[in-house]
């Protein structure tokens, strides 16, 4: 369900040929508005912003899908939260709240054996209401954490992991850091690969990974891992011989062969970026309220 | 050859005195110099009190191109290891004596420095890779040696050019084909600007094409780059006709050495080295002895061309009719069918289709081979009859019901499976307890569990090794331990997946020996490999597979005589199909066959 998440979209688009780090500082007033903005209107309208890039920079349909199953189950969770204890928390900071349904009065709730104690004590002894303010702020959470996602995601998916790198590498970042990295990511899909080839072949030999009790799937794992790092270590040994033969710690200073020159376009759009930067941190300080900007 | 060798002696090279990477047609230079050496190398393993290598003497000219051959744990890999330094500056233990390259002492020279001169590809390419694109991957060593960006981009798309992979120049490595990986490895080591390359083994994971690819790279390398290349294969078929010079290996010692013709045309090798002899040089040698040849063939094409096509035309009329194999299993009617798949679809996740409307049926007692390059689908279908995978269209019935109703686990009492990576199936400390564990899940009582793993400890002579730790074991003990683990299950089927790579003569043969008692009684044994000598020799059927789809399946002579299906599939046709049509005779799948055939003999020493 998650293959093609947080991976590199091959495509030749405007987005892709931005430098890595103009789209890391695009990243800035993005999530800046997202943390800041309260309404609804103004988070919709971000969000839009950031879905307008990822058409831009083509990203095929097949690739939203992952975002939007993550997007849907994690708000489920925000609405639970909002719709149920948003009265128990904030009741007492944001003063009265719109009351649609009584779940639990705190008589209700004094008078129960077990679940009574845990729900007073989450709910601060306030009891569990059904709130239009806890459904708004379950909108605004979604709706933040959407933007989150997409955006960062926007980066990943344009962005080839090796130029997400050096950029990290421009910004100071050691580079024997992110060659680990590197090297991390390379062996990603050779790991994942093994990991589903020793839970096969185990189910193979008669296990049933559906009928395991807590005990027995703590064993499996074990197995599981142990045998994978067992895998790695070897692969490790080889991987350090075919590095050392390859002058990798040789005293030289390393130098990177790939350049990410900084084009005329992306200064100017770097530029505006901080203009924006600039723009919603005044519209913060000065017009928190006018704008919906507050933190 | 070395009047094509076209090293410039004054090109411009960081830390060297040569450009090898740019072509330059000199006028015909005969110069034998010595570029490697060895003196009296003596290696024990750290903790070891055996010796690895054995006074090792050796001298590699200038622009050779050298074979080492030997069995598995001859000392093979650790020769690598020291000629290219990496002992004693790295791996620890106890080397004595001498290694000489290019007038360097390799102890006196870190690796990085000794890298410029002796490149090394190991046997796994994709453990070597540690780039995420090609490109990235060939720039690693000039980037670590801090050389101008320059520099670096000449020395990278000359080595592109010299392995033919600019095509592939930004694709990801984890992408890539297994020659393709092969090729960019040799690459990455080429942008050092060595004057040797050092392989060893690089065709064990590989098909034919991927073969192919690699030995025509490593003669363009040589010939027209003039490195000098040493190669350490025990697959020979594939080599001979390319090594100017051999070197075989036993137990730590070389026991012959010079030129190739002469090497393999002296001894009994299979007795000597456990390696399988050449079909060519099988023959011939027969062939020789009986006064009807006068030179022994090292190559198929060598033997093509001193063979007078009509030397056994009498013999051939007899012969017409030929069949040394009797039809093993039983025909797969409906009755008996152990798995029968009916228009079986399969696609990955990207949609790319894996498999094509497949229809096969299984019945008890046969040896199938299915066949075919990688990417043909031969996994696919195993791990689907196998239960691993869920097809996106057809049906797989298992003695008459439907796979996809059963889970994976009630699927393994009837067909077992060995995957082709044994590091991944072996997951239990000792081997006692890797052979129990199925059993165990099959939810037997503790005697029968106790009584399975006895009987299977000895049918496959694995008792010595009961409480050894199976991750401590060699490659081909492992591959027997991953096949016991999966026979002490009692399964109908056995699907054995590539069970002879990295493996090498004796142990195939002691293995296919044990299977073959297993499968006389009942088993049904499927294996997949792009070995084609291997389906020659002891398959009942053959299935040959080729971009999801099966192209042919049946008898082995009547579909591994057809040469064109087979090359249309990227495979070689048996070396001894060419030798029999070489002579005149109908299409013969062994050299065993031949000789039966002709003169009633069986098995022909090498």
């Amino acid at each position: 369900m998650f293959q093609g998440l947080f991976q590199y979209v091959d495509n030749d688009s405007a987005i892709h040929r931005l430098n890595p780090l103009v789209k890391l500082f695009l990243l800035v007033p993005i999530l800046l508005m997202a943390i800041a903005a309260t309404g609804i209107v103004t988070l919709f309208f971000v969000l839009s912003c950031v879905i307008m890039l990822y058409l831009l920079a083509r990203i095929p349909r097949s690739r939203y899908r992952a975002i939007l199953v993550i997007i849907l189950v994690s708000s489920f969770s925000f609405f639970f939260f909002g719709l149920f204890f948003y009265f128990g928390f904030y009741q007492q900071a944001e003063g009265s709240v719109t009351v649609w349904l009584w779940i639990f009065r705190p008589e209700q709730a004094e008078s129960m054996p077990i679940l009574g104690p845990i729900i007073l004590g989450l709910t601060g002894g306030r009891g569990v209401v059904v709130a239009q303010e806890g459904l708004i702020w379950g909108t605004v959470t979604t709706l933040k954490f959407s933007i989150a996602l997409f955006s960062g995601n926007l980066m990943i998916m344009t962005t080839k992991p090796k130029e997400i790198l050096l950029s990290l590498n421009k910004m100071g970042v050691p580079v024997k850091l992110t060659f680990v990295a590197m090297t991390a990511l390379r062996f990603v899909p050779v790991i994942m690969e093994e990991w589903y080839t020793i839970l096969n072949a185990q189910q193979a030999r008669g296990l049933k990974i559906r009928k395991l009790n807590a005990r027995s799937v703590f064993e499996v794992l074990t197995t599981t891992i142990t045998t994978l790092i067992v895998n790695i270590i070897k692969r490790a040994r080889i991987l350090a011989l075919a590095m050392e033969t390859r002058a990798f710690g040789a005293n030289a200073k390393k130098v990177s062969y790939e350049e990410m020159r900084m084009t005329r376009r992306d200064k100017i759009l770097a530029s505006a970026i901080f203009a924006l930067t600039a723009f919603i941190v005044g519209l913060m300080l000065f017009y928190p309220y006018h704008t919906g900007f507050t933190l | 050859m070395l009047e094509k060798s076209t090293r410039q002696t004054q090109g411009h090279r960081y830390g060297n005195t040569w450009n090898c990477l740019e072509i330059v047609c000199l006028s015909p230079v005969i110069r034998m110099t010595t570029i490697l050496s060895t003196e009296n190398l003596y290696y024990t393993h750290a903790g070891g009190t055996d010796y690895a290598l054995k006074n090792i003497n050796l001298e590699i000219e200038e622009g050779d191109f050298t074979l080492i051959a030997g069995p598995t744990g001859s000392g093979k890999s650790t020769l690598a290891l020291c000629l290219t330094g990496l002992i004693p500056q790295v791996i620890g233990g106890d080397m004595k004596g001498r290694v000489v390259v290019d007038g360097k002492d390799t102890k006196q020279y870190e690796v990085y420095q000794m890298a410029q001169y002796i490149g090394l590809v190991f046997q796994n390419a994709e453990n070597q890779l540690c780039s995420l694109d090609v490109e990235g991957e060939i720039s690693f060593g000039p980037e670590n040696l801090g050389l101008p960006r320059a520099e670096i981009e000449r020395r990278v798309s000359a080595a592109l050019n010299a392995v033919n992979l600019n095509d592939l120049r930004r694709k990801y490595t984890f992408n890539l084909s297994g020659g393709e990986k092969h090729k960019t490895v040799i690459a990455s080591s080429l942008s050092m600007l060595p004057k040797i390359l050092v392989l060893d083994e690089p065709f064990s994971e590989l098909d034919p094409v991927g073969c192919r690819e690699i030995l025509q790279t490593l003669k363009r390398l040589n010939e027209e780059y003039g490195i000098t290349v040493i190669l350490i294969e025990h697959k020979l078929e594939h080599v001979l006709g390319f090594a100017k010079s051999a070197m075989l290996l036993k137990d730590g010692e070389i026991v012959a050495s010079g030129p190739t013709s002469e090497v393999f045309k002296q001894g009994r090798l299979d007795e000597w080295l456990d390696l399988r002899v050449p079909e060519a040089l099988k023959l011939s040698k027969e062939l020789v002895k009986r006064g009807l040849m006068s030179n022994l063939a090292l190559t198929t094409d060598e033997f093509e061309a001193s063979m007078p096509p009509s030397a056994f035309a009498q013999a051939s009329q007899k012969i017409s009719n030929y069949s040394s194999r009797s039809y093993q299993g039983e025909k797969a009617g409906s009755e008996n069918t152990v798995i029968r798949v009916e228009g079986l679809s399969y696609a990955y996740f990207d949609g790319t289709p894996a498999l094509k409307d497949v229809n096969i049926r299984i019945a008890p007692r046969e040896f199938i081979t299915i066949l075919g390059s990688n990417g043909a689908g031969k996994t696919t279908l195993a791990r689907l009859m196998a239960g691993q995978l869920k097809s996106s269209k057809g049906k797989i019935y298992l003695k008459g019901e439907d796979v996809a109703k059963q889970g994976k686990a009630d699927l393994a009492r009837v067909v077992g499976y060995t995957f082709q990576n044994p590091d991944c199936q072996l997951f239990c400390k000792t081997v006692r307890d890797e052979i129990a564990f199925g059993p165990r899940h099959l939810n037997l009582e503790k005697e029968e569990v106790e009584v399975r793993v006895e009987n299977t400890l000895r049918m496959m002579q694995l008792e010595q090794f009961k409480d050894r730790d199976p991750q401590t074991l060699s490659r081909g003990q492992k591959i027997g331990v991953a096949v016991a683990s999966v026979l002490a299950m009692k399964p109908e089927v056995l699907i054995l997946d590539e069970p002879t790579l990295g493996q090498d003569f004796r142990r195939i043969r002691s293995l296919v020996s044990l299977l073959k008692s297993m499968s006389s009684e009942g088993l049904a044994l499927v294996v997949i490999t792009h070995d084609v000598n291997f389906a020659a020799e002891h398959s009942s059927r053959v299935v040959i597979m080729k971009d999801g789809i099966i192209l042919l399946d049946g008898e082995p002579h009547a579909i591994l005589s057809q040469e064109d299906v087979l090359r249309s599939a990227n495979l070689e046709p048996p070396a001894s199909v060419r030798l029999s049509r070489a002579m005149g005779l109908p299409p013969l799948l062994t050299v065993d066959e031949i000789t039966k055939a002709l003169w009633g003999l069986s098995e022909v020493k090498g």
